[in-house]
């Protein structure tokens, strides 16, 4: 049977080099911390680039005016401290003059400068300009009404003093700073280079980390940065590696050959799995879920069928189906921010949630029209939606139509025509509630449920700029309750949370709860292990 | 592939086509069996259709037992809502069946429109229709079905339309082949000799000869179908909720495998059985109609 | 024979360049563009980034463009990936699913041609139902499912080959062994029934009669014969490498060709998807222009004259 030779001598090579792979019992890789990106980062150009992907790479190669603790309130970094005069219309931040870029020149104030401008001009069509429009001039600078932008309330007083103008008083202003557009940047290795300047080659940073390698779709890695102010990290490399799949990237963490599972890079099946796992981590995630409904459309242009439709859920039902330890909430502001309060949304009740409906015309479901809920193409979300409509077969004797769409789709649809009920979410920008609730106010773009409400829009304005904390969170407070429980031109169902997965040897990673990756303070133990 | 001889044809045609087939197809054992699950399969699809229902749960129905293992309850488990897997399995086998027998008859009609018009009118439109198979065949069948599935949305008939645009072009290329050859058969060339029209002839001499060769073509159509619509479900664009067949029931329970496998397995269990016996018959299809095929007494 | 390659080459061409504006229009039907985001940009920043990329302009216009920039070797920019354009990208990641697609088809043919000659020669028997039990299995079952058993088992279970990434040669073991499966079922289905059609032929008889050992005779006389309706399928089979090697790719974390095709189309990246799918287009006609060289070289009845 000479025929089974070639059969044999296929699988005998497969195994024997297969074989050739022995692998040691798992272990790390001495002072090299991988973990799993997930996909290609679209750009490491922080002024411009809006993906969690460039942002976690970014934040371990660039720092800015101020950082983020892990309780997410603002210290100083590059600004050694600032002053906020006029009321909390001007600040004026003195720079540390030892903060260097990867190639030896310090970083200025002009640096600044020179970051904010591109971010505004409206050639590099930043979809992160939004976040500035309080400086003065900054949107009518980025639309092109004004050509000079010596007009733009940012300057440069000298080397290391940057004069920020705003135009009105903000009360959440040095969130923004810590963020990467406001990261600066070097003009001349911009100009010099153009579109290719992040190439691991070209790129100039002044953070923890360099840029070393950077495989396209594979493979990014970052050496520790000698320079670095804060002194040179534990760590002497990290490596991303881009497996889109969760599934896969968790069989190489069991393989050993990652060291940190994030929470994009778990799968939901193995979550429970590892609950009782000393590697296991939970922590609350400022992304919150919500089902908007477009107002204009009937039956929502009706308060009291919004308010029932919101009555009738079960949010406690979503951590079960979804199973990766959601928080049920029926409020819009996330509990770890100030304002938060349970009762600031409706609470379940079935009872309620009919009477509501009868009392809007619609006794029992009778006489309304059909319904169509529309979602993105996600297992979860598929889940959570599909949870729902069963919800309101049963609770409220309702039917609503399914439709899913492609996420571009998706995306053109709610802009252009929402229908009458859609899923969305929102991530935090920056830890601050202002950032949840202008998502709903009257001139906000990304309010699709056409909703608007000048009782609403004051208050959230007054927020913004009130210095007083407690009076600030009260006004937010009142917003969300009239938000939620009143208004209600949306059901907020549950706020994820992020699981994650770290081996024993990694020390020092500290976590947050706008999943900032942060890697300066970590280190590998190789002792024992 | 070579085309039926004129001796074959010519037997196949004295003692009746559709019986010779049967009866050598019925020495076939794994054809045999294929033909017992296939039949199986489609008895669930239409009583799934007709609403009469096998197990005492709705295919929607949720429960709070998630994710249950296989019990006396469920005989193969919940999924992640509760809803009882088996009930699911067997609505799946309903979209399931149709799309793959549904794809087979639409790339039937357009493979032979196509087809007999190249080959009927030969020459330059030929050439020109061929050309047109070589473009079909120099897209992969993934990339037009991604496509046309992003293009029509996502509903069953994006999905069929994109299923059927891949797997016209074997059946194209049978019928024009058939009809070149008719066209040059003695009796057609007497006919147009005399003046008569040769197009009637050609149609009724058409279907005993190629009808084989296409039947076994078909029966192909209708796994690679399955198939593909699983994997379009896995990479995320096959069809839509509340759609339920078994692609999308795989796709769903992928990554389940090692925590809760029922998910995945009963359905790719249901795929496998079902394109395994379509295949099977298939075989048996073309050595039952190959009469050189020496068969088991 | 050259004036055949030529022609076939000459016929490529239109194909190709139907190819492209099928993908072209397809691309700009479907609703949905590369810059819906999910924050809402002001329609003055929208209008910059669409002047940026000529998207503002109509239609035929954009496609003239294309096809202009196409002809001088440009293949476009990537929308997503902003600083990188689609040459490099392709650059970068063509030969990495070359390098998978080749060892794929090698481990298929080395798989698939044995299997279906050995479930030939053993016709009726034991053997040849199981060998073709193993085969019609091979092309029965979803390639992911496959795909995630495979890692399971060989991966994580017995611990034999890399799991994922493309770090070295070991690493394509699996990967290239998952994509072969299907291809390898088919070959060998279709091997056993061309070997089988020339083992009836009356010169084999003949060669038997005269008493040459069965295993010469079918290395020499029937193989070289009957492999060449295998490799008529050349184009079939390298359609059937180019698509599982989306799932591949995706799923083994590979950086290849595949698996960012499906990004690029839900990303709406235009250049992205029309390059890929000319590559792809470009593989194919390829694969069947060899196939018509072969076959005519190749031609069994020049070969019985022998």
């Amino acid at each position: 049977m000479k025929f089974l030779l070639p059969i044999f001598a296929v699988l005998l090579v497969l195994v024997l080099v297969g074989a050739g792979w022995s692998p040691k019992s798992i272990s790390p890789e001495a002072g090299c911390l991988r973990i799993n990106l997930g996909t290609e980062p679209p750009s490491l150009d922080w002024t411009v680039t809006v993906d969690n992907y460039s942002f976690d790479v970014i934040a371990n190669l660039m720092v800015g005016l101020t950082q983020y603790r892990n309780n997410l309130t603002c210290k100083p970094s590059v600004a050694s401290s600032w002053d906020v005069l006029d009321g909390g219309k001007r600040y004026v931040f003195h720079l540390r003059k030892d903060v260097v870029w990867s190639d030896g020149k310090p970083v200025t104030a002009h640096d600044f400068v020179y970051a904010w401008r591109r971010m505004l001009t409206p050639a590099t069509a930043a979809q992160n300009a939004f976040l500035f429009y309080d400086v003065i001039n900054a949107y009518e600078f980025n639309i092109g009404k004004i050509k000079d932008f010596q007009q733009v309330g940012v300057k440069a007083k000298d080397n290391y003093t940057l004069e920020v103008n705003l135009r009105r008083p903000v009360a959440y202003f040095i969130n923004i700073t810590a963020l990467s557009p406001a990261f600066p940047l070097r003009q001349d290795v911009v100009e010099r280079y153009g579109d290719s300047w992040c190439e691991p080659e070209h790129i100039v940073t002044n953070g923890p980390f360099l840029l070393t390698k950077w495989q396209h779709e594979y493979k990014i890695e970052l050496t520790a940065n000698p320079r670095f102010f804060e002194g040179q990290p534990k760590l002497k490399k990290v490596k991303y590696f881009m497996v889109p799949e969760p599934s896969t990237a968790l069989a190489l963490y069991e393989n050993g050959e990652l060291d940190f599972i994030d929470n994009r890079s778990f799968p939901t099946p193995d979550v429970e799995r590892y609950r009782k796992s000393p590697e296991y981590h939970n922590y609350p995630l400022l992304r919150n879920n919500y089902v908007g409904f477009n107002v204009t459309k009937k039956p929502f242009d009706n308060k009291l069928v919004r308010q029932a439709f919101s009555a009738a859920i079960d949010r406690e039902v979503f951590p079960k189906i979804l199973r990766r330890k959601e928080f049920p909430s029926s409020c819009w502001i996330p509990p770890s921010l100030m304002g938060y309060d349970k009762n600031s949304g409706p609470a379940f009740s079935p009872e309620r949630a009919r009477q509501l409906l009868a009392q809007a015309g619609f006794p029992n479901g009778k006489g309304l029209p059909p319904i169509t809920f529309l979602y993105p193409q996600r297992e979860d979300v598929r889940l959570v939606v599909e949870a729902m409509q069963d919800q309101f077969k049963r609770n409220l004797n309702v039917n609503v139509d399914l439709i899913n769409q492609e996420w571009k789709v998706f995306l053109a649809t709610c802009r252009n025509d929402a229908p009458q009920m859609y899923r969305s979410s929102w991530g935090a920008d920056y830890p601050d509630p202002e950032t949840f609730m202008s998502n709903f106010t009257s001139r906000n773009g990304n309010n699709h449920t056409r909703w608007k409400n000048k009782a609403y829009d004051d208050l959230v304005e007054r927020a913004g700029g009130e210095p007083d904390q407690k009076k600030r969170a009260d006004l937010y407070q009142q917003a969300d309750t009239l938000l939620c429980k009143d208004e209600s031109p949306l059901i907020c169902t549950y706020l994820a949370s992020q699981n994650i997965l770290v081996r024993p040897w990694v020390k020092g990673l500290e976590f947050n709860a706008m999943d900032l990756q942060f890697f300066k303070t970590a280190y590998i133990e190789t002792k024992g292990y | 592939m070579e085309p039926v001889g004129d001796e074959v044809v010519r037997q196949i045609e004295s003692s009746g086509p559709i019986r010779t087939a049967w009866n050598r197809l019925g020495k076939i054992p794994t054809a045999l069996v294929a033909l017992v699950i296939i039949s199986f399969m489609v008895t669930l699809a239409i009583a799934s259709l007709v609403g009469l229902s096998l197990t005492p749960y709705s295919f929607d129905q949720t429960s709070t037992d998630l994710l249950a293992d296989p019990s006396w309850q469920h005989w193969m488990g919940t999924d992640e809502l509760g809803r009882d897997l088996m009930t699911r399995v067997i609505f799946g086998s309903r979209l399931s069946i149709s799309i793959g027998l549904t794809t087979a008859a639409v790339a039937l009609i357009m493979g032979t429109i196509y087809g007999s018009i190249a080959g009927y009118c030969g020459g330059k439109v030929d050439s020109l229709l061929m050309r047109g198979v070589d473009i079909a065949y120099s897209l992969p069948d993934l990339l037009v079905m991604i496509l046309v599935g992003v293009l029509v949305g996502r509903g069953t008939q994006g999905i069929l339309m994109a299923l059927a645009l891949v797997s016209w072009m074997g059946t194209a290329r049978l019928v024009r082949a058939q009809f070149m050859q008719l066209k040059n058969e003695e009796f057609i060339e007497a006919a147009r000799a005399c003046g008569q029209p040769t197009l009637p002839m050609i149609c009724r001499h058409f279907l005993p000869n190629a009808m084989g060769p296409i039947i076994v073509a078909l029966t192909f159509i209708v796994p690679s179908a399955i198939l593909s619509e699983s994997t379009l479900s896995f990479i995320g664009l096959g069809l839509s909720p509340p759609a339920c067949s078994w692609g999308t029931l795989a796709a769903d329970g992928w990554r389940s495998l090692r925590t809760h496998p029922h998910l995945i397995l009963y359905p790719s269990l249901f795929i496998f059985l079902t394109v395994l016996s379509f295949n099977f018959l298939g075989d048996g299809l073309r050595d039952a109609l190959d009469p050189r095929t020496r068969l088991k007494r | 024979m050259l004036s055949l390659v030529l022609k076939r080459i000459v016929w490529a061409i239109p194909v190709l360049f139907i190819v492209a504006t099928i993908s072209f229009g397809l691309m700009r039907i479907v609703p949905g563009g590369p810059f819906d985001e999910e924050k809402s940009l002001p329609p003055e920043i929208v209008a910059n980034i669409k002047a940026k990329y000529n998207l503002d302009k109509p239609i035929p216009e954009q496609y003239f463009l294309y096809m202009s920039r196409l002809v001088k070797g440009d293949l476009g920019v990537s929308y997503k990936y902003v600083h990188r354009t689609v040459n490099d990208i392709l650059a970068d990641a063509f030969p990495v699913s070359l390098q998978l697609g080749i060892l794929g088809l090698v481990l298929a043919i080395g798989i698939g041609v044995p299997l279906g000659t050995i479930a030939a020669v053993n016709r009726g028997r034991k053997l040849d139902f199981l060998a073709m039990l193993v085969a019609t299995v091979g092309i029965s079952v979803p390639g992911f499912v496959t795909g995630a058993l495979l890692i399971f088992v060989f991966g994580l279970w017995l611990k034999l080959a890399p799991v994922a990434l493309w770090e070295s040669f070991r690493h394509m073991i699996l990967p290239a062994f998952t994509l072969s499966l299907s291809p390898a079922a088919y070959l060998a289905r279709l091997t056993r029934a061309s070997v089988l059609e020339v083992m009836e032929k009356d010169y084999v008889r003949t060669a038997r009669s005269k008493g040459l050992s069965s295993a010469k005779t079918i290395i020499k006389h029937v193989l070289r014969n009957a492999l060449v309706p295998v490799l008529t399928v050349l184009g079939p089979l390298t359609a059937i490498i180019i698509t599982g090697s989306f799932v591949v790719e995706y799923m083994y974390a590979i950086p290849g060709m595949g698996r960012f095709f499906i990004t690029a189309v839900s990303n709406r990246d235009y250049d992205l998807i029309m390059a890929t799918t000319l590559v792809f287009a470009v593989l194919l006609v390829i694969a069947n222009t060899i196939v018509d060289v072969l076959y005519t070289v190749l031609d069994p009845r020049i070969q019985v004259k022998n």
